[in-house]
């Protein structure tokens, strides 16, 4: 018994469950990628199949036609057309929807002409008697010329009987279904003599549309077959009637559709959820749940996170042999990846309701609801969740702009997203905070503090919409792309396809920002713990002079101060003093200034930095052990350093700039130049110097 | 220098290294966009 | 009665009788929007856009006004 290895492609339209087929069919099998050079996802898993067949599975982007009309559309066609290609199907797998057969069918009849051994899988078959559809399986199988699985992936049934079909590839028909040639027999006729040795709708395709080739030359066969434009659009109307007409005529016949009984959940929800007031209100509603939510439950695991890593830490300075690189581990490399990893229960959760969401459907409705409103500031409806994931983090917040179709309104998307206040400001913001604004209650029920917190989301959220009306206004593109969004049913979340939805979403944080930052941290921490020789390696000499001096015995203390006096004459804390000209009229001092150039790592190590630099063993940062060194800091004329005038100024920095190298990184893979992240970069850095410039000089 | 400083300045190549290669590194290919809109951007 | 579909209200039927194929995409047809199917308007969004309608029985979608304005419809008799 020889062990086969066979690739399965699965198509079909968006929302049929195919994804469902794919998790079920692979598991945890799976590895999500790239194909090349474009920012498309590649899914590719592994299934054991009955005897002993093991099938590499490519899920492949939804899509409607192999007519393409976006670039995760065209992968579809660039595979199907190159027999070479090694992840070139030996089976075709078409998921479709037993509420959507008409149109779904659509692309099943154009697989067909490409004479690939092709399987119907019906999906989402318990939603059958409830709409009282009934199908003739023998009938349909031999009209259409392929064999018919019924699945519900709800259910967990027909899994099996399609491992078993796909099994028996071999013995599927390859014969096209209908004749589409006949659109225009003569043009057609002309094309077959030219070229025998192709199939008829491969060459239709080339034509037709932007696909490159290994083995046809586009412009050979396009300059002796060319048609106007209007012409072939013409031609392409009449061949999708045709196709259409082949499966009404087919599903007369095949299917029986009794609406006495059926019920029309989607009309009544959709009533509700897409009202001119409700809607809205709804939505909104949604929205404050969610982020109060993710505030509630994310603090006790980013608290048990935080204790691990420092208690890490801390296992690591005392029992590894003490040395320089031990030291990087426990002060750098441990906190550094403990820094990512706190990050991970506030994405999760929040990518989980996001998923649940899109699972549901509803998240068409509201891509509906705001698509308007988003318009008149140059992004889409479909911007809303890239805007909203933003405030977990910028990094799969971009990445989700990939479904945009408009060149512009995607770009616009990913240029102001990082406006939006992320997750790993939120420690700067609460250390600010807390020294700041008085501890006190408005009305006995607003919390100031809180409200300055909300202040800076509006903020980040407002700048947000503002740059994209300017940009909208300034950047010239001529773009042409139709906004079509389908509303699919409501239906159950599967809570598969959302935990694998969530730890996708999450591995990108964490893969993504995390190498950066670990990369970052280590140059830190090194830049941190290094300095010119002569200086350097007088701390102790000179820490322990003044402590006879002042009488000082406490060891605690003499450790921290030379660890504040390394800092300070360290490469970094040369950086700092450096560029004091330039932050001194935002309010801030040198030691500030480290702290601010630090966290162009990650911004919540602004936190861990202060703490370094405040002489607080590094062991017990306690926000109030901080707070109160913070407090105690004055300039050499006794003024306060961190004021209302400088904290302010620190906030509306923190909430401008743009620090985070791991977004330029991302910025850059989204749109395959560099252009825009040194713009965004210049843009944001600039602005944020100086709302920071302005508030410190009014206010102090 | 010791193990520990040759591990340190090891460890710190390798930082440099990848954030370089990260930032710096390789010419994807470029595919041909005649049309505007084609999203390869 | 013939007209447009921007120009159409909640829960008004008709019949397409013409698609203008350089302002319409491929895409649209291909999900039911061709000459002779039925749609019905399910919901239209504040400030009339977007329009939300069931196409060729089945196909639920929804489109921007300026292109609902380039799909001529026959209105069906209430």
């Amino acid at each position: 018994m020889s062990i086969q290895n066979i690739t399965v492609a699965l198509i079909g339209n968006p929302n049929t469950g195919k994804t469902s087929v794919f998790n079920q069919l692979t598991g945890l099998n799976q590895q999500v990628g790239n194909y090349p050079g474009i920012t498309v996802e590649k899914k590719l898993g592994f299934s054991k199949l009955p005897n002993n067949i093991k099938a590499n599975i490519l899920d492949l982007p939804g899509t409607y036609s192999l007519n393409a009309s976006s670039i995760d559309e065209n992968v579809v066609i660039e595979l199907l057309l190159n027999k070479n290609d090694k992840l070139y199907p030996d089976v075709a797998v078409v998921v479709t929807d037993v509420e959507n057969l008409k149109r779904n069918l659509l692309l099943f009849t154009q697989i067909k002409d490409l004479e690939i051994p092709t399987i119907l899988v019906i999906n989402m078959t318990d939603r059958m008697k409830p709409k009282g559809i009934t199908l003739d399986i023998p009938y349909l199988e031999e009209q259409l010329k392929t064999k018919i699985v019924l699945v519900s992936t709800r259910k967990g049934i027909g899994i099996e009987d399609l491992k078993n079909q796909i099994v028996e590839y071999k013995s599927l028909s390859t014969e096209p279904c209908l004749n589409a040639s006949i659109i225009d027999v003569e043009y057609f006729d002309k094309l077959r003599k030219a070229f025998p040795n192709q199939l008829l709708y491969k060459l239709w395709l080339v034509i037709t549309q932007d696909v490159n080739f290994l083995n046809l030359e586009r412009n050979e066969i396009r300059s002796s077959f060319t048609k106007s434009h209007s012409d072939l659009k013409r031609l392409q109307q009449k061949e999708t009637i045709k196709r259409y007409q082949f499966i009404n005529d087919t599903l007369k016949v095949g299917q029986n559709i009794d609406t006495t009984n059926a019920s029309d959940l989607r009309s009544k929800l959709d009533k509700v959820l897409t009202h001119k007031i409700f809607g809205y209100a709804i939505f909104f509603g949604i929205l404050l749940l969610i982020f109060q939510s993710i505030f509630d439950w994310s603090s006790v695991p980013m608290e048990f996170i935080d204790s691990t890593f420092a208690n890490l830490a801390n296992y690591a300075k005392n029992h590894l042999p003490a040395g320089e690189f031990t030291d990087l581990i426990s002060e750098g490399i441990i906190p550094g990846i403990g820094g990512i990893v706190i990050f991970i229960p506030q994405i999760a959760f929040l990518f989980l309701f996001i998923s649940v969401l899109e699972e549901s459907g509803y998240m068409s409705r509201v891509v509906f609801l705001m698509d308007k409103i988003m318009r008149r500031y140059g992004l889409s409806g479909k911007s809303v969740v890239p805007l909203i994931s933003g405030t977990a983090c910028a990094i799969p917040a971009i990445m989700s702009a990939r479904n945009i179709e408009n060149w512009k309104e995607r770009l616009i998307t990913i240029l102001v997203t990082p406006f939006i206040t992320c997750s790993a400001r939120l420690p700067v913001y609460a250390i600010i905070i807390a020294l700041i604004i008085p501890d006190k209650r408005l009305l006995g029920f607003f919390s100031l503090q809180g409200a300055t917190l909300m202040i800076l989301y509006l903020l980040g959220f407002g700048m947000a919409i503002f740059s994209a009306f300017i940009l909208n206004k300034i950047l010239k593109l001529k773009t042409k792309s139709y906004f079509v969004v389908e509303m699919p049913n409501y239906k159950l979340p599967l809570f598969k396809n959302v935990a694998i939805n969530v730890i996708e979403k999450t591995k990108a944080f964490v893969f993504g920002a995390g190498k950066i930052i670990l990369a970052l941290s280590v140059i830190l921490w090194f830049l941190g713990s290094h300095g010119p020789k002569k200086d350097f390696a007088k701390a102790e000499s000179v820490v322990l002079q003044k402590a006879k001096i002042e009488n000082q015995t406490d060891k605690n203390y003499i450790a921290d101060e030379i660890s504040s006096y390394k800092l300070e004459h360290s490469y970094i804390g040369i950086i700092g003093k450096s560029i004091e000209p330039v932050i001194q009229p935002l309010g801030y001092d040198w030691k500030i200034g480290i702290a601010v150039v630090s966290s162009f790592a990650a911004r919540e190590v602004f936190v861990g930095t202060l703490a370094t630099i405040y002489s607080v063993g590094s062991h017990n940062s306690e926000e109030t052990t901080i707070k109160n060194r913070m407090e105690a800091e004055v300039y050499p004329d006794g003024r306060k350093i961190f004021n209302f005038a400088s904290g302010v100024s620190l906030l509306l920095f923190y909430a401008f700039a743009m620090q985070c190298i791991s977004t330029l990184a991302i910025v850059k893979k989204e749109t395959n130049s560099w252009k825009w992240p040194v713009i965004q970069l210049a843009f944001m850095s600039g602005f944020a110097y100086l709302t920071a410039l302005i508030a410190f000089q009014i206010l102090r | 220098m010791n193990v520990q400083e040759i591990l340190v300045y090891i460890a710190l190549g390798i930082a440099i290294g990848f954030l370089g290669q990260k930032f710096l590194g390789k010419k994807k290919s470029k595919k041909g966009c005649d049309k505007d809109d084609c999203a390869c951007h | 009665m013939k007209t447009t579909v921007d120009l159409l209200q909640i829960g008004d039927k008709a019949t397409i009788l013409n698609v203008d194929l350089d302002k319409i995409p491929l895409k649209l047809l291909e999900m039911g929007c061709l000459p002779n199917n039925d749609l019905e308007i399910i919901q239209i969004a504040p400030l009339g856009d977007p329009i939300y309608l069931n196409v060729n029985n089945g196909s639920h979608l929804a489109i921007r006004k300026e292109t609902a304005r380039e799909i001529e419809v026959e209105l069906h008799e209430k």
